[in-house]
């Protein structure tokens, strides 16, 4: 499961091919293709407070609390691209990915006015990878961070690493860089305090409440003006999804980012712009799958009789609505290593899930212990798998426990065989440190280890974006053939917008939009 | 009079001690903790114990309430957990809200509860059981519910009033009214009912005593003697009651500051739990046991100025 909102693909594609790939006929992009036209206060309202204001240690799905005060080195454009920012170009250096070479833009400076150059850069980095935030392991593969010139450097790695340029975009804190004064005084990089970044905006204490609203004025002497569409962007924090909807249609909010799809029919009867991307999926993750605690799954007849006997549809349907999307595979439709032969592998059939758990010696099935959490809504997606299994016969033992912490302690523990989890967000190189590798310290519960899927895993490490491309589909294959997973459905990431706001757009490698992509038509 | 104050403040320590212990047992009691919630569940095992050990999460229970007590006596509520600002600078920009937002669901509840009664008491009839019957209606209508509907009666269909949000006085004053009306509304509602009901069976009973009887046969005025006698010693036991109404708007208050998103100490204690952030918890259990001894206090003093007996 993963709480990150921000996580990007690596590989970019067509926006066509993205478009596509959005199920349930939602928009992917703002119908508004007008010019930006200059706006006082753009108001976005967000579900839950930040975890930190601080770049480094803020967790992914909060860094739009930070990317208006912080410039990162690269920009995610919301086609899925990567445009120069504080850096203007960047390339891996020799074969392999283990040398990345960055040269910064000459007239860029923090709040404070001091310059932003390569022994600042440096200082940040060196501070993201030692500092105790969520995004830290990104960094763990660094070995040292070179100062070559006044404004180049470059990143030595330990092993090689073919995501260093997404990890530098805003979308992680640890690419949006801190000045020196900042780091001096990193913890107080608060909202009491204010911000100490490059970006196009500073955070302003004295019109901020910690955990209600957030506010940020355009800052005189940025190096591109034409990017502040505002002159102040207010974050504001609204749970409640009814809440936020009357705050939208009253005009006290301009975008929902991350609407509630409970909501999402009466924001667009209301005329307000939906625009959403399938984004997180929710399924069974089979941990156990050499066997160790349920002897059954050790068996691939049997985890792929588990995806065969989900009618993913059906389930898609009744817990998602029409904004979910059925899925076999853990990246979305457009999304690097989504593999479409990949997805026609398990269809909806009961009968051969019970001869495939006939021929694997289990023909009136088993008992599954299976570990759920009451967070996100993997509990209602818990009970409609354990319905759709009964059916063959398998019988789910269903553990539901209140909150994360017993849930990642059940799940790495090895005392539960299977897990129901919601994840994605995430490239598919990405997965295998997160999800599928040995090295995934929450989701490789029983540490499971594939000789094939270390071999695809080191090949993807080192090559160039377009052979990875293939390996990444080769992993994708390998999991759905193996059924190290019975992936349901993807939820959608969900925004809500007025009617005259342009340059809202998610796709497949961009499922997460920016508020500094945004602007007024009117 | 001194007397009186002093003995509360000193009763006052020993409450905020305990309060401020239960919190700490119950709030460690919550499954999970600050560093799952900081880092997330991807997090590997050395970062999750890495940030506990900087949290002094692995510290015993007394030793971790300890080191909070200790710095509390001094003033320094510690530092919130999620947003690693000092706990008191967290609380004083909230707890304005709260305080504008019960008192003036306060003044609802006093004013409409004290005029229905006595309107209902005076007059009788249909309106007496109208009364009854609204004083029901406030008891069982869910304040969630009342500021649900008046949102989208006031706010959404009829733009009057903002929907949600909270503007500060010193920024506009129109605006601050405007920002309270509706949450002050569903939060006084609700406390005007009991009120409303002890008002109206204080009223009935004084005026069947014989003082009453007395006055008017001596040819007093009757309203002289309902506004200089009745009233005033029917509002005795209503004092009691509004003090128990007060100390309710400040639970109330949570439910209004969710419905309303106004940035009150209701909203920080719900995310506080949530993300388990005790020092902000333990704050915010001081500063409401402060404000209730507060009340408290202030309604026995009006209750002293009403009723000379308990002033010794």
């Amino acid at each position: 499961m993963s709480r990150n909102a921000c996580r990007k693909s690596a590989v970019v594609l067509a926006l066509a091919t993205a478009v596509a790939a959005c199920g349930g006929g939602s928009k992917t992009a703002s119908t508004n293709t007008g010019a930006p036209k200059a706006g006082n206060t753009l108001t976005v309202a967000v579900g839950s407070p930040p975890n930190s204001l601080n770049p480094g240690t803020v967790d992914n799905a909060f860094t739009t609390f930070t990317l208006l005060a912080y410039d990162p080195l690269i920009y995610q454009a919301s086609d899925g691209s990567l445009q120069p920012d504080l850096a203007k170009s960047w390339k891996y250096v020799g074969a392999g990915n283990k040398q990345f070479d960055l040269t910064l833009r000459a007239n860029a400076k923090f709040s404070d006015g001091s310059a932003v150059d390569a022994k600042a850069v440096k200082a940040s980095l060196d501070y993201a990878r030692k500092a105790l935030g969520p995004q830290a392991p990104l960094l763990a593969g660094v070995t040292a961070i070179n100062v070559t010139g006044p404004l180049s450097l470059s990143i030595m790695l330990a092993a090689p690493n073919p995501m260093v340029p997404q990890v530098l975009t805003q979308y992680y804190g640890i690419g949006q860089i801190i000045s020196p004064k900042g780091l001096a005084a990193p913890k107080e990089l608060t909202v009491a305090n204010g911000s100490a970044g490059a970006g196009p905006y500073v955070f302003e204490p004295k019109q901020s409440v910690a955990g209600d609203h957030y506010t940020y004025l355009a800052r005189p002497g940025y190096f591109e003006p034409a990017r502040q569409h505002y002159k102040k962007v207010v974050v504001r924090v609204i749970a409640n999804p009814q809440a936020v909807l009357n705050a939208l249609k009253t005009g006290q909010v301009d975008v929902v980012a991350g609407g509630d799809t409970s909501t999402a029919s009466q924001a667009t009867a209301a005329g307000m712009q939906v625009v959403s991307m399938p984004f997180v999926w929710q399924g069974l993750n089979l941990i156990d799958r050499g066997g160790e605690v349920s002897k059954p799954l050790g068996d691939v007849r049997v985890r792929q009789a588990i995806n065969y006997a989900i009618d993913r549809k059906t389930v898609s349907q009744a817990v998602l609505g029409k904004y979910g999307v059925p899925t076999v595979e853990t990246v979305v439709k457009g999304a690097d290593g989504y593999s479409a032969q990949a997805a026609g592998k398990y269809p909806y059939d009961p009968e051969k899930a019970k001869s495939l758990l006939t021929a694997a010696g289990y023909p009136n099935g088993f008992t599954l212990p299976v570990l759920s959490v009451q967070f996100g809504g993997i509990d209602t997606m818990a009970q409609a798998i354990s319905g759709q299994l009964a059916k063959v016969g398998i019988k789910v033992k269903l553990t539901t426990v209140a909150d994360t912490q017993t849930y990642v302690t059940d799940m790495t523990n090895r005392k539960f065989p299977v897990v129901v989890v919601a994840y994605g967000g995430q490239s598919m190189y990405l997965e295998g440190a997160g999800l599928f590798l040995p090295a995934a310290a929450v989701f490789n519960g029983f540490k499971t280890a594939s000789p094939n899927l270390a071999t695809l895993y080191a090949k993807a490490s080192a090559a160039d974006p377009k052979p990875r491309a293939a390996f990444d589909v080769q992993m994708q294959e390998y999991l759905v053939d193996n059924a190290w997973f019975a992936p349901v459905a993807f939820s959608p990431v969900l925004y809500f917008a007025r009617a005259d706001l342009g340059g809202l757009k998610v796709n497949a490698q961009a499922p997460v939009a920016c508020p500094l992509d945004w602007f007024n038509t009117k | 009079m001194r007397r009186l104050v002093l003995r509360w403040l000193i009763a006052a320590i020993p409450l905020v001690l305990g309060v401020s212990v239960l919190t700490f047992v119950l709030a460690s009691l919550v499954p999970g903790d600050a560093a799952r919630t900081i880092l997330g569940v991807n997090a590997n095992p050395q970062q999750y114990a890495a940030l506990r050990d900087q949290l002094r999460l692995n510290d015993p229970l007394w030793t971790q309430y300890g080191h909070w007590l200790g710095r509390a006596l001094h003033g320094d509520l510690g530092l919130s957990i999620q947003s690693a600002d000092p706990v008191g600078h967290e609380l004083k920009g909230r707890l304005a809200v709260t305080l504008s937002l019960v008192a003036g669901a306060t003044l609802v509840a006093a004013v409409l509860g004290v005029g229905l009664g006595v309107a209902s008491a005076l007059r009788g009839g249909i309106l007496g059981r109208c009364v009854d019957t609204l004083s029901l209606l406030g008891l069982a209508v869910p304040s969630y519910w009342l500021g649900l509907v008046l949102v989208t009666l006031l706010a959404v269909k009829a733009p009057i009033f903002p929907a949600t949000g909270y503007v500060p006085f010193g920024q506009s004053p129109v605006q601050w009214l405007e920002s309270l009306v509706l949450p002050v509304i569903t939060l006084g509602l609700g406390g005007s009912a009991p009120i409303a009901k002890q008002m109206r069976d204080g009223v009935l009973g004084e005026l069947d005593r014989d003082y009453v009887l007395v006055l008017r046969a001596r040819g007093i005025a009757e309203r002289s003697i309902i506004f200089k006698h009745v009233l005033r010693n029917a509002a005795t036991p209503v004092a009691s009651v509004l003090g128990l109404v007060i100390i309710g708007l400040f639970g109330g208050a949570v439910l209004a500051e969710t419905v309303f998103v106004l940035p009150g100490l209701g909203g920080l204690a719900v995310t506080a739990t949530s993300g388990h952030d005790i020092p902000v918890l333990q704050g915010i259990a001081v500063v409401f046991t402060l404000l209730v001894v507060g009340v408290n206090l202030i309604v026995e003093l009006g209750y002293a100025a009403l009723n000379p007996k308990v002033r010794t």
